[in-house]
């Protein structure tokens, strides 16, 4: 008799504790989600946009006519588009994961690299480094979410999985050059750390910028009142040029 | 035997009352989301404009010496560096529903509500637009999460071109939910 109710009282007490779950629930929801939030892509003469689950390609060899070439269904709503050398970096919305499409050949190749992260806040590649950062309250890399910036170090198929922590927090934008990064914090400002130390070399403390964008030897930032330019020429010594005010 | 076959009849209504979601386990209480439609056709162009003051500045664009800055929803700042101790803003290129952008040597892609646009940037004297693909984006008629609330899609309405969670609405109001 015990041997008969033993796995039936197990099995109705999960099924009560099944009945007691209230709802679905998600760590994280993003506050809007919008058509092209993915972001256009351009490498070579091939232009990158993803419509809903599909990844559409357009040859843009007659640049002011982009010609329709080729799709790929995701299965998933794609949040995050960007390049890693000839393969197309593709993440999707509810952190389902990175898919990777080797692009080489102008169609979508499985690439067969994996990288540990999927939809973060920000990731920058530089040489043979990502910088990543998480999403407010949610980690991207399964880590516990801290807002900080984790430094992966890639090769051709896979990056490692223990990240190096940089030493800032809250990030809001984020830049690398040349061996440095730049991280704007919400509350201690602007930093700039070198990556090999990973030490903060000099911090701008008044300077919050929300956006961050390098082009040659100039760094722009974008801050609530001002777009601000500094010379990098010395990388882990900006000198600010000009205030734009808005 | 027949003990057995009742404990397995009553295990499997358990289980079939479990699987039935009553309407009051979603809570109400959380705020729902909601479809943006493309808008009016007559905004589904880009027009190029005097310079103005920037009022929600978001990502940076660069070309050479320019800076294309994010005006959201709306379009871009052009901005010259060709003496960076002095920027100058040249124009703005009024984009209704700018989400997006890339540039490639005199070209500028970008996004116009749910329309690709490609515009000949010609040095930032004499932008034109050359070309437009209609429609390049779309998103499904329910949000891409799960355990949400949501209004219901409304075709006649236009095409989704965003999900917001809703500054006005209560989760009474929404009538569906995935």
């Amino acid at each position: 008799m015990k041997k008969i109710y033993t796995p039936f009282i197990i099995l109705l007490t999960a099924v009560i504790i099944m009945a007691m779950d209230p709802s679905p629930t998600l760590s994280y929801f993003a506050p809007s989600k919008s058509v092209a939030q993915a972001g256009i892509v351009i490498n070579g003469n091939n232009l990158y946009i993803a419509n809903n689950d599909t990844l559409v390609s357009y040859d843009i060899s007659q640049p002011g006519t982009p010609a329709e070439t080729g799709r790929e269904k995701t299965g998933m709503t794609v949040d995050t588009l960007y390049m890693f050398k000839q393969n197309l970096v593709v993440c999707r919305d509810n952190f389902y994961g990175t898919v990777m499409y080797d692009v080489s050949s102008g169609g979508f190749g499985q690439s067969g690299i994996y990288w540990p992260w999927t939809s973060c806040k920000k990731v920058v590649l530089y040489g043979d480094k990502a910088f990543v950062t998480d999403k407010p309250g949610y980690s991207c890399s399964g880590e516990n979410p801290d807002g900080d910036v984790r430094m992966y170090t890639i090769s051709d198929n896979a990056a490692t999985s223990d990240p190096i922590h940089l030493p800032v927090e809250n990030v809001s934008a984020l830049a690398v050059t040349d061996n440095t990064v730049y991280a704007s914090m919400e509350s201690q400002g602007f930093a700039v750390i070198d990556v090999a130390t990973n030490l903060i070399k000099t911090t701008f403390p008044d300077k919050v910028y929300y956006s961050l964008q390098i082009s040659g030897t100039k760094l722009y930032g974008r801050s609530k009142t001002s777009l601000d330019c500094y010379d990098i020429s010395n990388a882990q010594s900006p000198k600010l040029i000009s205030q734009l005010s808005n | 035997m027949p003990t057995r076959l009742l404990h397995c009849t009553l295990f499997g209504v358990l289980l079939l009352l479990n699987a039935c979601r009553s309407d009051n386990e979603w809570d109400t209480n959380k705020t729902p989301y909601e479809p943006v439609y493309n808008a009016d056709p007559n905004t589904k162009h880009v027009r190029f404009l005097p310079p103005r003051s920037t009022t929600n500045g978001g990502n940076l664009y660069t070309s050479g010496a320019y800076v294309l800055e994010e005006e959201k929803d709306s379009g871009l700042h052009v901005i010259s560096y060709e003496d960076p101790a002095n920027p100058k803003k040249l124009a703005f290129i009024s984009i209704p529903g700018f989400r997006a952008a890339a540039i490639k040597g005199d070209y500028l892609y970008v996004s116009n509500y749910d329309d690709l646009v490609t515009i000949h940037l010609n040095s930032f004297s004499n932008p034109q637009e050359t070309g437009r693909i209609a429609q390049a984006w779309h998103l499904n008629d329910y949000p891409p999460f799960t355990g949400i609330l949501f209004i219901c899609a409304d075709s006649t309405k236009g095409t989704i071109v965003s999900w917001k969670l809703s500054e006005t609405l209560t989760g009474t109001s929404a009538k569906c939910r995935r």
